[in-house]
């Protein structure tokens, strides 16, 4: 089954063109790694698939729901969470904090209920935090949920904007380029929480410049070159891949 | 210089329901119910009623400018508004008090829509001085428009509070009053600040885009934010009204739009307990002063200023760093 | 001719058509009156709009206080002019650089150290020291105002059909000269394109050389000397009082963002709506809600153009 599908997505930004005609589809469960050299469109095209950025012209389906011309609150309601390629964790606010408004999209009390259902709303928040604890322990911050963003490291600092978007429960997350500053013990973290994203049926879309991740948890990869999709398979094909290389040659040594 | 401890936020959502807190609050009501009968002197209960109005006042602030991070100048605007058709509507319609409280609360969350649904798209700065415009356009309205408001020298006379026959007259009964409404105010506010809406709203203070993105729609939180914060306002304005027993634009000046914004700084941005605190502090600091009469202003201007560079996170901060060296202090 | 409760029906036409063009006319001088003084009181929010924006585009402050430059600006003027007994045109000069200078140790001692703050605590910061200065030119010269005296000549001038003053007059051209004085200042000269340099790029400038410590300091003298200007403008028409900064700050701040904040260019248009805002409107409609115009126009420009006429629209990376 196709989770999410992409057909003739361009994004324009006055006269420059980002994203050029892009086509593909990702089947639910698959993780799939999008590369390209600087400025090809990546963080383009999970802006628009995101809402912040609305295509000029194409379709973006998440599971039959069209996401074209949604903000991005509806878009994320619809199953989808993301991280940024700047980082954005909450910075004055703790880890357990920071995890806990990604489960925003699964709470569902509001301010009258304190009133009417005070004890549902206890029970919810219980929930909330229990799951909440349990990601970050995964994530491996176990014992680090009352520390402010802003005084941790920056590989931790990813690690929690990680967790925050696992906690939403999506059906398809987006990475942006997770493992930048990351030390090798955070990167093995990233992998096997990915793994396990895989065997619980979620579908990732993943944008790096790490090959040597990319090679390894992706099952597909799809090229960008200029916002134009140029190659497309599993990471043996793209690895040997003339136009693959060539795009990266041509825009500078990339390191493997 | 640097700011202290990174790790000494205040915050609303650090504690997880143990038992210190829930001793703490009821120690304070407590305390609460028995302060009219210890205090002697006429002049400390005014100022606790005084600290109590302007609590609720900053509570309803905080969770604009401190909780989602819209810096409004003008709330005394809202303040105006609610003790204004709060006493039209007991004096002028004879209407019980009640509906004087509620319909100064309604109005200016009417107005709290006005001024927040136009004002959604702008940044932080524009917002502040829009906000601006707004509390000294509404002072000009309460000086001018002297058919409704009486102009410079306002409406005198306005009767106290009353529920049900029983009039709020003595200070002790208004004590009593004020602190009950706070208390309220003051339950929703703490139980907002740990659920889903004040995490929403920290959210949105934090980085709007990253609270989009978690499916939190800033548009529909900022508003709700600027509404309840002048709902709040509104409130106060009424309680003020039927305490002080006159209303004149004096009272609503955009130095009191400053100053409560900096009650809201000094009491710690995002934390419940700091808006009293930071009410507590200011109404006291600015009574302190007042035995250096004319240097009064000048060191208050000082001690905001101090306030800021050195203690960023306020009196909530301070406390949460005190109690936290306190408690490593214990494990050692 | 029926004359019916005084209204005088059916005259001849050749003198109504006469007399509607003569009413006109008048109207239009009138008008035109008007928004000379407007657009003079306009300068002078110019001059404090364009402080703001010098301060945010150059180092990304908020000074809520700036209004208070003006004030000091007013006092210091009318004390060196009466105790002094200066004449004008050697205590405006040096009214204005001794305010210049006094904002330097402002900044050193209030704006230095929250340099890299959040924009809040700058405001609260700011605003805390706008109580200071006002209440310590309380303590200096009293709560009670000062008359400034009119130095321009407040004596009616006739131009065409409009009557002015020459005060009225001079604060605009001086105003005009100010404005553009600086933009080639900034253009032409070497310190000129120093500033631009830092402000476009603080870590390039000093890379090159440029010192980015100098051009700050610049750049707050220059506002404040600005400020301090306008001030001695607006003191004839307003009395000088420790609260008058306020009023005006706020409205060269609205000039400013009017104008899109940041831009210079931006800052003197603005300072001319909002003028002419106050002053149509306390004219035509209301004098007492003048200020209520003043905010309004900033709001409705600002609705539809939430970063002002010629603001940058900020481009959110994510």
């Amino acid at each position: 089954m196709t989770l999410l599908s992409l057909k003739d997505v361009s994004v324009r930004f006055g006269g420059l063109v980002a994203v050029d005609g892009l086509s593909t589809d990702i089947p639910a469960g698959e993780v799939r790694g999008l590369i390209g050299p600087n400025g090809s469109g990546k963080t383009t095209t999970i802006n628009a698939i995101s809402g912040f950025y609305k295509p000029a012209s194409g379709s973006i389906k998440l599971e039959s729901h069209e996401l074209v011309g949604l903000p991005p609150h509806e878009a994320a309601a619809h199953g989808m969470a993301r991280t940024f390629q700047n980082l954005r964790v909450f910075p004055n606010l703790t880890v357990l904090e920071n995890i806990l408004i990604g489960g925003h999209l699964s709470s569902h009390r509001e301010i009258h209920d304190v009133v009417i259902h005070p004890r549902r709303v206890k029970e919810e928040e219980k929930n909330l935090r229990q799951r909440a604890r349990a990601i970050a322990s995964d994530m491996g911050l176990r014992g680090q949920e009352d520390t402010v963003c802003k005084s941790l490291p920056y590989g931790r600092r990813r690690l929690v904007e990680i967790g925050r978007a696992l906690m939403s429960q999506p059906k398809f997350i987006m990475l942006d380029e997770p493992t930048v500053g990351m030390t090798a013990e955070e990167i093995e973290q990233v992998k096997n929480v990915i793994f396990q994203l895989k065997k619980n049926m979620i579908t990732v879309l993943i944008v790096g410049h790490d090959m040597k991740i990319i090679m390894s948890v992706c099952d597909c990869i799809t090229v960008l070159n200029y916002g134009k999709k140029i190659a497309e398979g599993p990471s043996s094909e793209i690895q040997s891949n003339s136009q693959v290389i060539e795009a990266y040659l041509g825009a500078g040594e990339e390191d493997a | 210089m640097e700011p202290p401890s990174a790790t000494s936020t205040a915050s609303p959502i650090r504690d997880e329901g143990n038992l210190k807190p829930r001793l703490i609050i009821g120690i304070l009501i407590l305390a609460c119910l028995l302060l009219p009968l210890l205090v002697e002197q006429p002049y400390y209960l005014y100022l606790i009623n005084l600290t109590g109005i302007h609590a609720i006042l900053i509570l309803g602030l905080n969770l604009l400018v401190g909780f989602t991070g819209m810096v409004s100048l003008g709330h005394a605007g809202f303040f105006a508004i609610g003790a204004y058709l709060s006493t039209k509507i007991v004096m002028n319609l004879h209407l019980p008090w009640i509906l004087g409280l509620l319909g100064g609360g309604t109005g200016a969350l009417v107005g709290g829509l006005i001024l927040g649904i136009p004002t959604n798209r702008m940044k932080d700065l524009t917002l502040s001085l829009v906000t601006l415009g707004f509390g000294i356009s509404i002072y000009r309205v309460l000086m001018s428009w002297t058919s409704f408001t009486g102009g410079a020298i306002g409406i005198t006379d306005v009767p106290p509070a009353s529920l049900l026959g029983f009039s709020f007259k003595e200070a002790a009964a208004s004590f009593y009053l004020i602190y009950g409404i706070l208390g309220i105010l003051l339950a929703v506010a703490a139980s907002m600040a740990h659920m889903r809406v004040g995490r929403a709203l920290l959210a949105i203070r934090e980085d709007e885009v990253a609270a989009s993105a978690m499916g939190i729609n800033t548009r529909y939180y900022r508003i709700m934010a600027f509404a309840m914060s002048a709902f709040y306002c509104g409130c106060a304005g009424s309680l003020f009204a039927h305490y002080i027993g006159f209303v004149s634009p004096d009272s609503f000046t955009f130095h009191h739009s400053i100053t409560f914004v900096s009650m809201v700084v000094v009491g710690g941005m995002g934390s419940v307990a700091g808006s009293f605190l930071g009410a507590a502090g200011l109404t006291l600091i600015l009574e302190y002063f007042r035995t250096f009469s004319q240097y009064q202003l000048v060191l208050y201007g000082l001690s905001v200023i101090l306030f800021v560079v050195f203690l960023p996170n306020g009196l909530a901060g301070l406390a949460e760093g005190i109690e936290r060296r306190v408690s490593k202090l214990f494990q050692k | 001719m029926d004359r019916v409760q005084g209204r005088v029906e059916n005259p001849p036409l050749a003198s109504t058509k006469l007399e509607t063009f003569g009413r006109e006319v008048r109207a239009l001088w009138f008008f035109l009156q008007i928004m000379l003084g407007g657009l003079s009181i306009g300068a002078i929010y110019s001059l404090i709009g364009l402080g703001f924006s010098m301060l945010w585009s150059a180092m990304g402050i908020v000074n809520f206080a700036h209004g208070e430059f003006a004030m000091l600006g007013a006092f210091l003027g009318v004390t060196l002019m009466k105790m002094a007994g200066l004449p004008f045109y050697a205590s405006f000069p040096l009214t204005a650089v001794l305010i210049g200078l006094f904002s330097l140790l402002v900044d050193r001692a209030v704006l230095r150290p929250l340099r890299n703050r959040d924009l809040l605590y700058i405001v609260i910061a700011t605003l805390g020291l706008s109580i200071f200065l006002q209440n310590g030119a309380i303590l200096v010269w009293g709560a009670g105002g000062m008359l400034f005296p009119t130095v321009f000549g407040a004596q009616p001038l006739q131009i065409g059909g409009l009557i002015t003053t020459p005060q009225t007059l001079s604060v605009l051209g001086i105003g005009i000269l100010l404005m553009l004085g600086l933009q080639v200042f900034l253009a032409q000269t070497k310190i000129g394109f120093c500033l631009r340099a830092a402000v476009q790029s603080p870590e390039t400038a000093s890379l090159m050389g440029i010192e980015t410590r100098f051009t700050n300091a610049l750049t707050f003298f220059l506002a404040a000397l600005l400020a301090a200007i306008a001030g001695m403008f607006i003191a004839p028409i307003v009395y000088v009082t420790p609260d008058m900064g306020v009023l005006i700050g706020l409205k060269g701040f609205s000039a400013a963002v009017v104008g899109g904040y940041g831009n210079m260019l931006g800052a003197m248009v603005g300072g001319i709506i909002i003028g002419a805002a106050e002053t149509l409107g306390a004219q035509y409609l209301s004098s007492a809600y003048k200020d209520v115009f003043a905010f309004l126009a900033m709001f409705i420009v600002l609705l539809v153009s939430p970063n002002g006429l010629f603001g940058k629209r900020k481009i959110d990376r994510t």
